[in-house]
């Protein structure tokens, strides 16, 4: 089956009215000859894929934060701590701040079992919320400037949960047990003894701190020999999980305070995310290898540097809404991307565009992979030829010695 | 060291463990004499299955005055947490519905470990 879907794609590929019209879209003849290096080739298309996943911190993704310090509070004190200190007793907002939590899990921990999670969706749901704030200086020429955001990341769906895994169970019963009850404890002291009494007291004291120090550093093996255990267990979790289906939004809101007071935030735009993935549970081979993603986000008032030095940010809402499908098998691997998206910057008209970008290779013997990789635009880059489709910036096939799309 | 009282004319007391922030707890319950010695197995097992994790004691309630239960929990986390990530563990003894005895221990997961235990008193 595979080798005829390979030489299907092939010859659809070499047929198709892009490939066939080279010339007609200004596609360099030498593009759609062999490539001696279509590994090369294979690595760009998946480099160039775009991230389809919601931020894990969507406030620090609409400031454009990538921080390397990241306060997550898992207590009510310290994520009161951490809030407090965005803001001083001035009531002056403080830059540099990102805080990550889970509030439910900070304010209810205490009281959450795992047994309830597993019960219970609302659990689910409320432990996995996630909440993000960051603060950040400005790109503004008052100096004083200060933007802020708050995000909500929700997972609705997620059938690759660690918590909810039955097989990551079954492993960590197989991690060390735990140390044997030590032969002897100390009893209470007891009240008002009598000379007999506190003699056998302190006997019963000798043997009791003997066994409690031999407990204790049979608890220190245990504890260091647990951990690698339990390393190995959830690593093996993560991937099983990979692909499973799960369905994640998030939303971000930003202010900008010219002043750098919190009294004066005033909202500057912000963010809306939403990824689908589907992990073919159920169908032999794909169930392990592949993933489907369904993907849409809005950018309101985004900004983004403009090139030269010390011109002012370009100010644009976008749009996307992307589909990629990623799949490895030790004989074969795809990957397949589609977009589309809306920029309207500030002042501007809305532009709109289309992607695609195609990879796939498939082992013919060993150390012999066959590979095709397929990338296109549309309306064509700035400089490219018009045309009506799509463009074909560039088409290529051959062989090579190793698989280098791999597993995703 | 913390005391559980029991009534002599109350039911057969059970011992209860709880593990908090989503973390599972494998466990054992170990009954002692009142010198600490001679140590009977009350009950063993994992907060992460189906079994309730409440067990009776090993021993008719007279006989319990002065025995010591001792206790060791073995925390995990099914996820990534930092080691400074936090651990609860709740013991309660149990007698007729009402809570007759509580213990517990916290921690960080770097020591996903906890121990304790509680001194039975069984009075009229």
């Amino acid at each position: 089956m595979w080798r005829r879907l390979a030489r299907t794609l092939l010859a659809f590929a070499m047929a198709s009215p892009v490939a066939a019209q080279p010339a007609a879209v200004g596609v360099p003849a030498g593009v759609l000859r062999s490539s001696e290096s279509i590994a090369g080739e294979l690595e760009k298309v998946r480099a160039a894929m775009v991230d389809l996943s919601v931020p894990d911190s969507p406030a620090f993704s609409v400031l454009g934060l990538s921080p390397e310090e990241v306060s997550r509070p898992t207590t009510v004190r310290k994520l009161a701590t951490s809030l407090l200190n965005g803001v001083d007793r001035h009531g002056v907002l403080q830059s540099g701040v990102a805080v990550d939590v889970a509030p439910y899990l900070a304010v209810a921990g205490e009281a959450l079992q795992i047994s309830d999670y597993r019960r219970r969706y609302g659990v689910r749901f409320l432990s996995r919320l996630q909440t993000s704030v960051a603060t950040v200086k400005a790109a503004s020429t008052v100096d004083k400037a200060t933007r802020a955001a708050v995000s909500v990341r929700a997972t609705l769906l997620d059938q690759g949960d660690p918590r909810t895994d039955p097989e990551l169970d079954a492993c960590f019963d197989k991690r060390p047990a735990l140390p044997a009850p030590p032969k002897f404890i100390v009893p209470p002291t007891p009240i008002d003894p009598t000379p007999e009494q506190a003699a056998e007291w302190a006997v019963f004291l000798k043997r009791g701190l003997e066994e409690e120090q031999k407990f204790n550093a049979a608890v220190d093996t245990y504890v260091s020999r647990v951990r690698a255990a339990v390393d190995a267990c959830r690593e093996e979790a993560r991937a099983r999980n990979w692909n499973r289906t799960s369905w994640i939004m998030a939303v971000a809101r930003a202010w900008t305070s010219e002043t750098g007071a919190f009294r004066d935030l005033g909202s500057t735009g912000g963010g809306a995310w939403t990824t689908f993935a589907y992990g073919f549970e159920g169908y032999p081979v794909l169930e392990h290898s592949a993933q489907l993603l369904l993907h849409a986000r809005a950018r309101m008032n985004e900004q983004v540097a403009r090139p030269g030095e010390g011109a002012p940010p370009e100010t644009r809402d976008v749009w996307l809404l992307g589909l990629q499908f990623r799949m490895g098998t030790t004989d074969s691997s795809v990957a397949l991307e589609a977009l589309f998206d809306r920029t309207r910057p500030e002042g501007g008209s809305t532009a709109s565009s289309r992607r695609f970008s195609l990879g796939y290779e498939r082992r013919l013997a060993d150390n012999l992979w066959l590979g095709v990789a397929v990338g296109g635009q549309a309306p064509a880059p700035e400089g490219a030829p018009q045309s009506g489709g799509f463009v074909l910036s560039s088409f290529k096939w051959g062989v090579a010695e190793r698989q280098t799309l791999g597993t995703p | 060291m913390p005391v559980a009282k029991l009534k002599a004319g109350g039911s057969a007391p059970e011992v209860e463990i709880v593990a908090g922030h989503l973390h599972r707890a494998d466990y054992e319950f170990w009954l002692y004499d009142s010198t600490g010695a001679n140590p009977i197995e009350v009950v063993r097992g994992k907060t992460s299955d189906q079994v309730p994790d409440k067990s009776s004691l090993p021993k008719p309630l007279a006989q319990l005055d002065g025995h010591l239960l001792w206790w060791q929990a073995g925390l995990v986390s099914h996820v990534d947490t930092a080691g400074d990530a936090p651990f609860t563990v709740t013991v309660r003894l149990l007698q007729d519905g009402a809570i007759v005895g509580l213990d517990g221990g916290s921690g960080v997961m770097n020591r996903p470990h906890a121990t304790g235990m509680l001194q039975l008193k069984v009075a009229p």
